[in-house]
């Protein structure tokens, strides 16, 4: 059944459907790789999930196992987290894509379009990817607020993990279609003037807050006069939420850096990250900021006649907080690990590839506290494939979101 | 096109220097053949199935045994032959299983003995692939922008298209109607064959009940024709009918079993029609398409059809249809268990450097990896993108698996072709290195076997030291 359901705006703190409190859940798996600080893997492991939740990993035998779960026995099979994506236009409905409008439309919402169920999100599921990204189109300047949602979910509000989620900046390359068509050094000093009005707005907001804590709220004044346009801007300046921003090539990632970075202080998550752009590894490394390479994973080299992988060479340069994305539809959803097989083709390591499929595009997103690692306490969105994910050989067997089973390949192959 | 860097000339000259140097002197010492000759045996007794495929129809085409050339026949001076081995740790062969540490040997072109313990004919240009796995050269049963479109007259040999294909494997493509080799740096022996397949339009209803009409004339003519022999064999006075011509023909040897069909089909509708006609008149088809095939596996196996087919390209299922439809991953397996051979391709059969990996020619392989992950035997997915599209494009008798008197087509991987990590470390097309990845500029910085892993590190920043742009000061603080 498609079912469609406008979240109502209006208020916008995290819209989190109630947990599953389902049955305990026991799962016997040949390996977890529990994606932790520690980097561990368990062989011959063990998994027990309680209320939505991971309630213990560790080796068989030396994990307590409720009485009564429902157990999954796979001694073959490896366990990891639900994949995450930081970059998605498939949980919603794709005729929403960009509302262009003016070339920035700050106070739209993704929210409003997501599709519960879809074949799509089954599709990705699948896939083993459980948490996703939802951005506006990249056909603006500013498109408006992402959504971080759950690929399962029977509702709109059961998908919702955050909203918004991010603010979806797109700099150069398609906005430039815009009307006319603009260019680069207008669409820089049109974000940055736009940016400011937003600050501007969030800075009014936080000096009347102050003057109600320290004054109390008599003396405070009236409040100042709420504005949907730039209502959502404020857990962005408070650095709760990321900007996303489709950003490529060597000159538009250097002014993100800049001006996202460097000038306005938000918390940056790179998507794309692509063609020539690796070649500020160091600015990245420097500064700490996520880069989530995709949906194209080469770059081809003119100069030298080389391909180059580009997720292997930001990570030859040292940066950490490496993910990929598929930009899906433009890559499937599904096809999120084949993004890593190709990362890995081009000289990418195996490691590094899960990690960046896993915690660190969670961490990128804000929600490393719930996903991202098999570790006790969080949820229990996890995924059990027939051996390493990145082999497009083999296959996802299981999937759970919040320790609910979502995907069951022995009920009808997806892929 | 951007005018081709000074440093590839010097790279291709060195290549060809190389390989001038490895052919060695002209004239071959006169115990050469003899020793040729003697290995020939010993392979065959090891291959039989070698021998019956011996027999190469190509006038310029290599020659497996030390038999003399024509040239020589017609008297004039004979060419030495041109010698190439491979040392390889693996030799997958498609038709004789996995070999270990063998020698692939190779007489101008043509495999002329698989064993170990070979002895080399001095001058022959090794290739140390002992640490390495060896598969037959990849086959794409049809490709976009890698040959030209008159493939002998407007191919770039050194074009950029054709080193990327060659640096996934693949050693020959079907374009059009002509079968190419990717020879590298020539056109000789650059076209293989010729298609022979009969393009059969199903696309429209108007298409259809064409080709069944046509299909029906021709399958008239073949009646009456035997009502004639008949007759005469009666001593009647009979006139034979006047036998069809163009289009006709093509029909009537599709009916006579001489050609074989080629159509376009992928919803279960589609080829639940393809299969019927076949089986109602008697022809067999390679079907392209076959997205829905797994729902008419059966039909299609009883048909005697052959699929080529993308095992991830995507249908939804057909909410109007009470049948099972859509895509599966399983396509292929469930089409190889009906007995359907299989020739997989990616869903783009173009190749380039757009850096969206994983949907055209540049990762083959990686397809048959998605055919295995839907259930398909990993030797019967190798063989779908070798032996199984040579055969339906009619060269099997000289291309897709590693056997005596086939043709020298090979790639050489560091692990199974299958894996993702597996990149071409070698091409070799008729007996020659086509692409050497650590010569080759495209992939020499990944994995590189000669930095053996050292980190080919980034380049200087380029355009500026943009260190100093952060110092313009936060805006509006």
């Amino acid at each position: 059944m498609r079912t469609r359901i406008a979240c109502s705006g209006a208020l916008l703190t995290v819209l989190a459907a109630p947990a599953v409190a389902g049955e305990a859940v026991v799962l016997r798996v040949g390996k977890v790789l529990t994606m932790n600080p520690r980097d561990e893997v368990i062989d011959d492991a063990v998994v027990v999930v309680r209320k939505g939740r991971i309630a213990a990993v560790g080796r068989r035998g030396e994990v307590r196992e409720p009485e009564g779960a429902r157990v999954h026995e796979r001694p073959d099979a490896w366990l990891l987290p639900g994949f995450v994506d930081c970059h998605n236009h498939t949980a919603g409905s794709l005729r929403n894509l960009n509302d262009g409008v003016w070339l920035t439309n700050p106070g739209l919402r993704t929210v409003d379009t997501l599709v519960p169920e879809s074949e799509d999100l089954r599709d990705a599921l699948a896939g083993g990817v459980t948490s996703v990204l939802l951005i506006p189109g990249s056909g603006n300047n500013m498109s408006g607020f992402g959504t971080v949602v759950r690929t399962a979910g029977r509702t709109a509000a059961a998908m919702v993990r955050r909203a918004p989620g991010s603010l979806k900046v797109a700099q150069a390359g398609n906005p430039e279609r815009y009307w006319f068509g603009v260019g680069r050094r207008y669409m820089n000093w049109n974000l940055e003037q736009t940016l400011r009005k937003a600050r501007a707005y969030h800075e009014r907001w936080c000096r009347w807050e102050e003057a109600v804590a320290v004054q109390g709220r008599d003396a405070a004044g009236p409040p100042p006069e709420k504005d949907l346009l730039w209502e959502d801007f404020r857990p962005l300046f408070r650095r709760e939420i990321p900007v996303s921003v489709h950003t490529q090539i060597y000159q538009v990632v250097l002014e993100t850096l800049r001006m996202l970075h460097d000038r306005f202080r938000l918390r940056v998550v790179l998507d794309h990250s692509t063609f020539d752009a690796y070649k500020l590894a160091p600015l990245v490394v420097e500064r700490g900021v996520a880069t989530i390479v995709g949906p194209r994973q080469y770059y081809f080299d003119r100069s030298e006649r080389r391909i180059v992988g580009i997720a292997a060479r930001y990570r030859a340069a040292g940066v950490r907080e490496l993910g990929l994305n598929t930009d899906a539809p433009v890559v499937p959803q599904e096809e999120l690990t084949l993004q890593a097989a190709i990362g890995c083709r081009l000289g990418l390591d195996g490691y590094t590839a899960l990690r960046a499929l896993t915690i660190v595009p969670a961490r990128a997103l804000g929600i490393d506290g719930q996903v991202g690692s098999v570790e006790v306490g969080k949820e229990a969105d996890l995924a059990v494939w027939t051996g390493d994910p990145i082999d497009p050989r083999e296959h996802c067997l299981l999937t759970f979101s919040r320790g609910e089973l979502v995907y069951d390949a022995a009920h009808g192959r997806r892929f | 096109m951007r005018p081709t860097p000074p440093r590839r000339r010097v790279g291709a000259a060195l290549g060809a220097a190389r390989l001038l140097e490895a052919a060695g002197p002209l004239h071959a010492p006169s115990g050469a053949h003899a020793r040729a000759a003697g290995l020939c045996v010993l392979a065959l007794g090891v291959f039989v199935a070698g021998a019956a495929s011996a027999q190469s129809s190509r006038p310029a085409g290599p020659r497996p045994s030390g038999a003399p050339s024509e040239k020589a026949a017609k008297g004039e001076e004979e060419k030495a032959p041109r010698w190439f081995a491979v040392h390889a740790g693996w030799a997958h062969t498609v038709t004789q299983g996995v070999l270990r540490e063998v020698t692939i040997l190779a007489r101008d072109g043509a495999i002329a003995a698989i064993g170990s313990d070979l002895d080399l004919p001095e001058g022959t240009e090794v290739l140390d692939a002992r640490r390495y796995h060896v598969y037959p050269g990849l086959v794409a049963f049809d490709s976009a922008g890698i040959v030209g479109t008159s493939p002998e007259d407007s191919t770039d040999v050194y074009g950029l298209n054709l080193s990327l294909a060659l640096s996934a494997g693949i050693t020959t493509v079907g374009a059009g109607g002509t079968v190419c080799k990717l020879t590298y740096g020539t056109l000789e022996g650059h076209v293989l064959g010729r298609s022979n397949l009969v393009r059969l339009d199903l696309s429209s209803s108007a298409s259809r009940k064409r080709v069944r009409e046509a299909l029906e004339g021709a399958r008239a003519y073949l009646r009456r024709l035997r009502a004639a022999e008949r007759a005469k064999a009666r001593g009647e006075k009979a006139q034979a009918p006047k036998a069809p011509r163009g289009k006709g023909a093509s029909y009537l040897a599709l009916l006579r079993g001489e050609r074989r069909a080629f159509l376009r089909a992928s919803t279960q509708r589609e080829l639940r029609f393809a299969a019927e006609l076949a089986l109602r008149y008697g022809f067999s088809a390679v079907v392209d398409g076959a997205v829905e095939g797994w729902t008419v596996a059966p039909l299609l196996g009883r048909a005697g059809f052959a699929a080529v087919l993308s095992p991830r390209a995507r249908r939804r299922p057909d909410e109007r249809s009470n049948r099972p439809s859509g895509w599966s991953i399983e396509n292929a397996a469930r089409l190889h268990a009906a007995g359907v051979p299989l020739a997989l391709l990616p869903r783009s059969r173009g190749i380039g450097t757009g850096g969206l990996a994983g949907r055209d020619l540049f990762t083959l392989a990686l397809e048959a990896a998605f055919a295995v992950r839907g259930g398909l035997p990993e030797e019967a997915a190798l063989e779908a993108i070798t032996l199984g599209p040579a055969r339906m494009l009619g060269v099997a008798d000289q291309i897709g698996s590693l056997e005596v008197g086939k043709d020298c087509d090979l790639v050489v991987v560091p692990r199974d072709l299958l894996h993702y990590e597996s990149l071409p470390e070698w091409t070799v097309v008729n007996g020659r290195v086509a692409y050497d990845k650590e010569r080759d500029t495209l992939l020499r910085a990944v994995r590189s076997r000669a930095l053996n892993g050292e980190n080919l590190d980034l380049p200087p920043l380029w355009p500026r030291p943009p260190g100093s742009s952060t110092q313009e000061g936060p805006a509006g603080e």
